[in-house]
């Protein structure tokens, strides 16, 4: 027998949008674009150190293997930190600017078809229409194409709902689908 | 849908968009965000200050032996003249030419209905109404009328290919006073 659809209404608020734009932005970094931030940030740190151990240096020699260092410890070690931190600021500062443009939302997700409904646009899309789907620990994002995108909020749902959404996407979509971090 | 409006729309118009032509529409909407973005400004800059460097010439000869320093800076301002000017707006289309095989929404065909002072889009999958106030821009091409920065979709196509004369000028007049300053008209 099959289940019934899970309806998820929720209005958008600021922090939402935020874990939104964050949640994107992780989705957005490749495997490949990680390890090679990495290991730059691994190449300044052991350069600054076997440069100063190996380099006879005077203040200003040794001024730049030190910021060599910490360029490196930011790169290798920081980076998403920093970057989500700025992410963060811009949304919410993007929401306040244009918080009339965040509406009440309604997702139902059933075994064929996902549909969103605002009072200004209604879609059924069949899953295989969908280029994407990401899920972290706060947001559920679905990917019509490459930069469209819409999401929905964990805390609009109970476990068993978040559960069932996570199978849904999972089983449709396969390899389109992206976890990281989920509860 | 609602709408404050309650009149007939000003149009219909029934198509479908092809990745040419979403790819050149793409590249007219981001060539309209400001004039830095269109290549003939970016290439004229490149020139320009490949003009400023070579007149410079002669003030270097007095001080330096060689002209390594402002042929260096003549050759990457030339370089990124023609990379402004001919490789960069390819690139825009080929990337947009991605969004939209990404995408299969912008395949499918749409009904767009024209109002006073929204538009309503409909495909066999989706129905978005927008007003003329949520988007930025209206730009009008030789081949189309390209609105940017929609709410739900950034942009709206309205192809003039398999509209009368008569269609696209009820169109053009009515976007030109629904936009107003925010109205351009290009290729022309």
């Amino acid at each position: 027998m099959p289940e019934s659809p899970i309806s998820v209404s929720c209005l958008t608020t600021k922090f939402d949008y935020a874990d939104f734009k964050a949640a994107a932005a992780k989705a957005a970094v490749r495997k490949s674009e990680k390890i090679i931030l990495k290991v730059t940030g691994t190449v300044l740190i052991l350069a600054a150190f076997l440069l100063k151990a190996f380099v006879y240096g005077n203040f200003y020699q040794d001024f730049i293997y030190a910021a060599m260092a910490a360029v490196g410890v930011i790169i290798g070690c920081f980076y998403d930190t920093i970057v989500l931190y700025a992410v963060r600021r811009h949304a919410l500062s993007y929401f306040t600017a244009n918080s009339e443009r965040f509406i009440a939302q309604t997702t139902e997700f059933s075994e064929e078809t996902i549909t969103f409904q605002t009072e200004r646009y209604t879609a059924v899309l069949p899953y295989e229409m969908l280029y994407k789907a990401y899920e972290d620990a706060r947001v559920f994002i679905i990917y019509t194409g490459i930069n469209e995108m819409k999401f929905i909020p964990k805390r609009a749902m109970n476990e068993s709902e978040c559960t069932r959404i996570h199978n849904i996407l999972e089983t449709k979509l396969q390899e389109k689908y992206q976890q990281e971090g989920a509860r | 849908m609602p709408t404050f409006y309650e009149g007939g729309p000003v149009d219909t118009v029934e198509q479908t968009v092809g990745p040419d032509e979403y790819a050149a529409a793409y590249y007219t909407a981001q060539s309209a965000v400001s004039p830095i973005h269109t290549k003939w400004v970016r290439a004229g800059i490149c020139l320009s200050a490949a003009i400023v460097i070579a007149s410079f010439i002669p003030f270097y000869r007095a001080r330096f032996f060689t002209c390594w320093g402002p042929a260096c800076g003549i050759v990457l301002a030339l370089a990124l003249a023609f990379l402004f000017f001919f490789i960069q707006p390819n690139d825009i289309r080929k990337w947009a030419a991605e969004l939209y095989r990404s995408n299969r929404l912008l395949a499918l065909p749409q009904k767009i209905e024209i109002f006073r002072d929204s538009v309503v889009i409909q495909s066999s999958c989706e129905k978005m109404l927008e007003y003329w106030t949520d988007f930025s821009k209206c730009i009008e091409t030789p081949s189309a009328f390209v609105v940017t920065g929609g709410r739900e979709r950034d942009l709206l196509i309205i192809k003039k290919q398999g509209l009368t004369n008569e269609q696209i000028e009820k169109i053009s007049a009515h976007l030109a006073g629904a936009f107003a300053s925010r109205y351009l008209k290009s290729g022309r």
